[in-house]
């Protein structure tokens, strides 16, 4: 295997005194993408918000266990560095409504501090359009506020929102849940195109088996808050272990 | 015809009879002080706004520089106080909706609501004009600024609160501090609400009378003698001049009302313009 971007051992999550995550291990692979795929219900959102610490956002919530990023524990590091290192796209398209595209996109990058100049940060605003394959689209209207782009376009901006900060990972929550597909299609030629291109790691929730064969190098399967199947995608589409998985897979649960 | 479809028409019928009576007072008092008041400051023209008061005797009114003055001073030094006072009050409670300070604030701010205002003038009295001395410009200020807190304090909440969580939690993503969440995202998504708030908090205290009678007191001979010297505003004029005998007097009350209501309705059509809606 790849050496780990991200290793995850014994981690457990409770939210106001329920038992979300169950003692979660797993290895994310560097410069690869991993389907983190299993039921609605199952913990797979959490876990992402566990990698990023946005999980600490949430009321009443005890997290114990170990994850590390490139071999360092996130619990001991400052949380908005830790965020800094991930860059994520929610389910639900969510640009900042006040802002314009172009800020939209820049907003990442100035607030870490990414960019030394206008023209440096101009160039990090087209660099991350075109990683989401969204420039041509909006290069003629780069001060449009973001509701004039359809779902689908709204969604590939708030990917070059997070890829605007230049992430080490990217973590996608279900980005392609409420979009149709022709973005969706863009959408995962624009994640394969960033692990070939630039070396990003990909953590990808969905519920689509279809999608995580699709897109994924590896696969991971959760089920009731714990991982129950990991492997490469082709050995888990062709021949998956578990009879949980089996199912998940032919659409059966 | 259909049975349902008659109550429907009976019940629209109602309904906007009832809404046309609700709204009738508004328009009546429009109609009313614009009758009364607009002539005057047509007749006196540019003096109106730029003279003091003429004695009872002239034939002139003179004209109401001293209440403008007092105006425009007190509601701009209670709008400093108040506006980061209440907004940053509002932002804590957001953030922090648990703490102890949280339910203070919110309990305060709903009690202060609800006070009778010539009560808080009445404290700014007691804690302020008696100790010095002297009824002031900014004791009348600090009264308008305890009247606007509540008023900014809760629209301020309501319209934070109203923030979708999505883009907060976009924010954080971002690696932005809590700080920079507040100021780049939280306040200027709910930016409308928080005006909203603001443009209903100064006309409340551009319209108060009561909690300057006992702090800023009134001043009719000179325009405006400083922060630390009675002065006057336009609702007090409006309450004092309209009860005396004189006409000329009654005449400024008049005049004075109008410009009260013409300042009300720019204030609300300037804040609307001026701050464009957050669309989702």
């Amino acid at each position: 295997m790849i050496s780990p971007a991200i290793e995850v051992k014994g981690l457990r999550v409770r939210i106001s005194g329920k038992d979300i995550l169950k003692g979660v291990d797993l290895r994310v692979p560097e410069a690869t993408i991993t389907a983190i795929m299993g039921p609605s219900g199952s913990g797979k959102t959490t876990f992402l918000k566990v990698l990023n610490r946005l999980i600490e956002l949430v009321d009443d919530v005890e997290v114990s266990g170990e994850v590390r990023v490139y071999g360092s524990n996130i619990f001991d590091m400052d949380v908005y560095k830790v965020r800094r290192l991930f860059g994520m796209v929610f389910q639900t398209p969510n640009p900042f409504p006040h802002l314009s595209i172009y800020d939209n996109v820049a907003i990442g990058a100035k607030v870490n501090n990414v960019a030394r100049s206008r023209k440096e940060l101009d160039e990090i605003v087209r660099w991350a359009l075109e990683k989401a394959m969204l420039w041509d689209e909006v290069k003629n209207r780069l001060h449009d506020p973001p509701w004039r782009l359809s779902g689908g376009q709204q969604q590939r901006l708030c990917l070059a929102r997070a890829l605007a900060m230049k992430p080490r990972i990217l973590l996608l929550d279900e980005p392609t849940a409420n979009i149709d597909p022709v973005n969706t299609a863009q959408l995962e030629d624009a994640l394969r195109a960033l692990r070939r291109d630039e070396n990003i790691t990909v953590a990808i929730v969905t519920h689509m088996p279809h999608q995580a064969i699709r897109v994924s190098d590896y696969i991971v399967m959760f089920y009731d808050g714990r991982v129950v199947e990991e492997g490469p995608t082709g050995e888990i589409a062709i021949s998956p272990r578990e009879d949980i998985t089996r199912r998940f897979l032919r659409g059966e649960m | 015809m259909d049975g349902r479809f008659l109550v429907d028409r009976v019940f629209t019928v109602i309904v906007v009879v009832v809404a046309i009576i609700a709204i009738l007072p508004v328009f009546h008092i429009i109609a009313y002080i614009t009758w009364r008041g607009l002539p005057i400051v047509i007749d006196n023209g540019l003096s109106f706004f730029t003279d003091v008061p003429a004695a009872v005797v002239a034939e002139k009114p003179g004209g109401i520089a001293p209440a403008l003055a007092g105006t425009a001073f007190m509601t701009i030094t209670a709008t400093l106080i108040a506006v980061p006072l209440a907004t940053l009050a509002a932002i804590f409670s957001v953030e922090y909706p648990n703490h102890v300070l949280t339910k203070a604030v919110r309990v305060t701010s709903r009690s202060l609501l609800e006070v009778a205002t010539i009560l808080i003038g009445m404290l700014i009295f007691v804690l302020l004009v008696l100790p010095t001395g002297r009824f002031t410009a900014l004791a009348g200020s600090l009264a308008l600024a305890i009247v606007m807190i509540p008023y900014v304090y809760t629209y301020a909440e309501l319209a934070l609160l109203s923030v979708p969580k999505t883009y907060i939690e976009a924010a954080y993503a971002l690696g932005m501090k809590k700080a920079q969440v507040i100021f780049y995202v939280t306040v200027r998504v709910a930016r409308r609400g928080l005006a909203r708030g603001i443009a209903i908090a100064v006309t409340k205290a551009m319209g108060e009378t009561a909690p300057l009678l006992f702090t800023a007191f009134g001043a009719r001979s000179v325009i405006f003698g400083g922060p630390l010297e009675p002065a006057d505003a336009l609702p007090l004029m409006v309450f004092q001049f309209i009860q005396t005998g004189y006409d000329n007097w009654r005449a400024l009350a008049w005049g004075g009302a109008f410009t009260l209501l013409v300042l009300y309705l720019s204030f609300f059509i300037l804040a609307r313009l001026l701050v464009k809606e957050v669309r989702y």
